[in-house]
């Protein structure tokens, strides 16, 4: 409660709340009852049952099947089991990796860090809205080419990526394609197959799940070299006791995901445009970041000109709003977003930044009241800022 | 990050005290920059040496608007000494601390109000505060290339500058072939008329600030026992203490027989070249020396009738890729080692008279208009009289820094030097904005 308000709640993308009916799901397997999925006992075969069933729900979303599913501790650690693992097996049919200007940091640290163990790694450009051409990835493939990872959708601009085409392209090259789709699962459709992708991460929380789980898709036939070494769970790939209460959580979540995704996204999706309309018509000198169409349901990303976001977050903060910003001066390395930077953004521009992300509980009422409070807190800030001159 | 602040850097950010500017202000610091994240503006009233008020206006996160907003209340009722010791530190301190991640990158309020004390000190010592409306630091006469540098790159050092042109911004820019593409200019070459350049380079003047004044300047005094030179315009006087010179040139006359009968308007002599259509299939005879005469012809292709280049000397001096342009003009001919020896009509040029100089043999040919490329003179005029030093060709006579023999007074362009090439222009001009505010403010 800030000034009698209840706390509108804007920032998803960083970290979403649990569905009540996971949470549900899950508190028996806090019991002593619950055994490890490995032991031979009742226990253990109750344990193993509820990791099946699972998988199945993990599988149904994005039209995989149960054993092309591993469970990891959430997407960071997926993207590294399939980005390493495939090259490292693949490393003697080439060095090349490609990605685009927009992914996750887990994707991109990890393919500076393959770089200094020798292997190439090209980033492809985005254009003004943030779209992949699967063109110029194209062009970029040499003989040496062995993996492309290319985000699903951009949960910081909402931008949604022609993965299907680049898909079809990296198949027909025989080259691995890797999808990193934890802004995008559960809140627009997924088909791993029509879709031409071999390795897809997902994370748990941002289907309303548990944080600390998540899951890789490995489609069958593809082989990874794994990462971690230990007593071989998960086909090897992610060894160490399944976290069995929140792997049943994920599976709940991704249940909920795959019946009610259509209609929470549909009246998310109304809410974005409410925010969009609400923002660009009213308020001058603001800016949409992200394709305008080709966009997340919940994602409604814009730019401020003269002011800067960390200002912007703390204001709204004390007007009841919580959402997040892609400035410098709110990241620990103190550079601004890596992706308002690629769609082309100078950095004064990016650190102007605003990100609402949209849960499925928001409301119209919530929408009001940050419409409302927003030119608020970007005309106390223009007041303030020595850049702006009132026209 | 945001819930690591205290709550008085909450109090000052949530209500920031002293914002805005203030009318009049006495000083003004600037620190940062918006590529950074962070840019604050603080403006002074200072009074018997005491801070009387002080405002700010701030572009950044949380801390950087508290620390703002804090400097400025330790600040007011400070002598200016008192003010200069307050630290970063200072002014975390007195917010109860800052996450030290934000101690150095949005802490520069300290800095910025260094900045507004020091420009206030630094206007005191210069006497800058005390410039009347009509007083100006530096005064620059002609709005050429050379002239709209010089003035542009002397307001952006800091120092008050007039610029004045009683004809028409650009100077020779728009004589020769305004439209014609500018070849030779290193990073612009072949993107851009002169036609566009005068206006980028006007744009820039404004954009500095520095005043344009679209007046003949009538006469210049240099007072002794004074360090202003008075300048005097038809609807005013003004003062400055650096005077540049860059008045350019104009065309020669050429003494060659006729001429003065049809160098009368109509008559069919031409110097220059500004308004091409005026010669529209028109038997044109251009003659003279040079890029000059060379690129006379140039521009007239395509629309004179016929053109006869000619001069009197072996070749035109320049380098082939232009002579090539000009010798695939249709109906173009070029004559060397000719001499233009009369221009003969009733009313209006009709005639030619040339004379080969290899054969010694004369020709007349049928011309409708003659352009005089023959030559350039310095417009050294008004520092005639106050007794400025020129060369053998009428050149004022310059340093490396483009001082002249008087003292405040600078010459660039082509009243300096027959260099008439654009870049040297320019780059005489920022030679002399930076010598001048050698001279004025590090003395």
């Amino acid at each position: 409660m800030v000034n009698g308000l209840t706390t509108v709640y804007m920032d998803n993308a960083s970290g979403a709340s649990v569905d009540k009916r996971v949470v549900e799901v899950m508190l028996p397997y806090f019991d002593f009852s619950v055994g490890n999925p490995a032991s031979l006992h009742e226990s253990g075969v109750e344990a193993r049952k509820a990791l099946g069933a699972a998988r199945e729900s993990v599988a149904a979303l994005i039209g995989a099947e149960d054993k092309e599913i591993i469970f990891t501790s959430g997407a960071t650690e997926s993207n590294n089991i399939a980005i390493r693992g495939a090259v490292q097996r693949k490393k003697k049919k080439g060095n090349h990796i490609i990605i685009s200007a927009v992914e996750h940091m887990s994707v991109v640290n990890t393919c500076k860090d393959l770089q200094r163990e020798g292997f190439e790694v090209t980033t492809v450009p985005v254009d003004r809205d943030g779209l992949v051409d699967s063109g110029r990835i194209a062009d970029e493939v040499t003989d040496q080419t062995i993996l492309i990872s290319c985000m699903y959708a951009n949960g910081e601009i909402g931008t949604i990526q022609p993965v299907r085409y680049i898909g079809a392209m990296a198949r027909e090259r025989d080259i691995l394609f890797h999808v990193d789709a934890v802004a995008a699962a559960g809140k627009i459709p997924i088909d791993v197959v029509q879709d031409n992708i071999d390795l897809l991460s997902i994370s748990s929380n941002d289907l309303y799940g548990p944080k600390g789980v998540g899951a890789l898709y490995i489609r069958s036939g593809v082989a990874l070299r794994p990462v971690m070494t230990g007593g071989g769970q998960e086909r090897g790939l992610r060894s160490g006791s399944e976290n069995i209460s929140g792997i049943v959580g994920m599976g709940k979540a991704c249940e909920l995901a795959k019946d009610e995704m259509e209609n929470d996204a549909r009246q998310m999706e109304a809410l974005r445009e409410k925010l969009i309309d609400g923002v660009l018509g009213n308020m001058k000198h603001s800016y949409l970041t992200g394709h305008r169409t080709k966009r997340l349901p919940n994602i409604a990303s814009f730019r401020f000109s003269f002011i800067e976001g960390e200002s912007i977050i703390m204001s709204l903060s004390d007007l009841g709003v919580e959402a997040s910003t892609g400035s410098a001066c709110s990241a620990k390395t103190l550079e601004p977003s890596h992706v308002l930077i690629a769609i082309g953004l100078r950095h004064e521009e990016a650190h102007g930044s605003l990100l609402l992300s949209l849960n499925k509980w928001n409301t119209q009422a919530e929408v009001d009241h940050v419409l409302a409070s927003l030119p608020l807190v970007v005309e106390r800030l223009r007041a303030l800022s020595p850049l702006y001159q009132e026209d | 990050m945001s819930f690591e602040y205290s709550e008085k850097v909450k109090d000052h950010f949530r209500n920031p005290r002293n914002v805005g500017t203030i009318k009049d202000a006495d000083a003004t610091g600037r620190v940062g920059n918006p590529v950074c994240g962070d840019m604050m503006e603080i403006q002074l009233k200072v009074e018997d040496n005491i801070i009387k008020d002080i405002k700010f206006k701030t572009f950044g996160c949380a801390s950087a608007i508290a620390t703002s907003s804090m400097v400025t209340e330790i600040a007011k009722g400070k002598t200016l000494e008192e003010a200069l010791e307050i630290t970063r530190q200072d002014v975390a301190d007195e917010l109860d601390g800052l996450p030290p991640i934000k101690m150095h990158c949005s802490n520069l309020a300290a800095d910025a109000l260094h900045a507004a004390i020091k420009d206030y000190m630094e206007k005191q010592e210069n006497g800058i505060a005390k410039l009347k409306e009509n007083e100006y630091e530096v005064a620059v006469i002609g709005g050429g290339a050379a002239g709209l540098a010089a003035a542009t790159i002397s307001s952006y050092v800091g120092l008050k500058t007039v610029v004045f042109d009683g004809g028409q911004w650009g100077g020779l820019l728009n004589k020769f072939c305004p439209d014609k593409l500018i070849e030779n200019y290193p990073g612009l070459t072949d993107k851009m008329t002169t036609r566009e350049l005068t206006q980028l380079l006007l744009d820039d003047a404004r954009e500095q600030e520095a005043k344009l004044v679209n007046e003949h300047v009538n006469d210049v005094e240099m007072e002794i026992d004074s360090d202003f030179k008075t300048l005097t315009t038809d609807s005013g006087t003004y003062k400055a203490r650096i005077l540049v010179l860059a008045s350019g040139s104009s065309p020669a006359k050429s003494g060659i027989a006729g001429e003065e009968k049809f160098a009368v308007d109509d008559g069919g002599i031409f110097y220059l070249t500004a308004d091409p259509s005026r010669l529209t299939d028109k038997r044109v005879l251009v003659y003279g020396h040079g890029y000059n005469a060379v690129s006379a012809a140039g521009c007239l292709g395509g629309i004179a009738g016929s053109i006869t280049l000619v001069t009197d000397e072996a070749s035109f001096m320049v380098p082939e890729r232009e002579m090539d342009r000009v010798k695939c003009i249709e109906g173009l001919k070029i004559l060397n080692s000719t001499t233009l020896l009369e221009i003969q009509g009733a009313a209006k040029v009709e005639k030619a008279v040339l004379e080969d100089q290899t054969e010694g043999e004369r020709m007349e040919i049928i011309v409708d208009a003659v352009v005089l490329a023959t030559g350039m003179v310095p417009n050294v005029g008004l520092m005639e009289k106050l007794g400025v030093e020129v060369d053998e060709s009428g050149f004022v006579k310059t340093d490396k820094y483009q001082r002249t023999s008087l003292d405040g007074v600078y010459a660039i362009g082509n009243v300096a030097s027959e260099i008439d090439l654009l870049v040297v222009a320019e780059a005489q001009g920022t030679i002399v904005a930076h010598d001048a505010y050698r001279k004025l403010r590090v003395g």
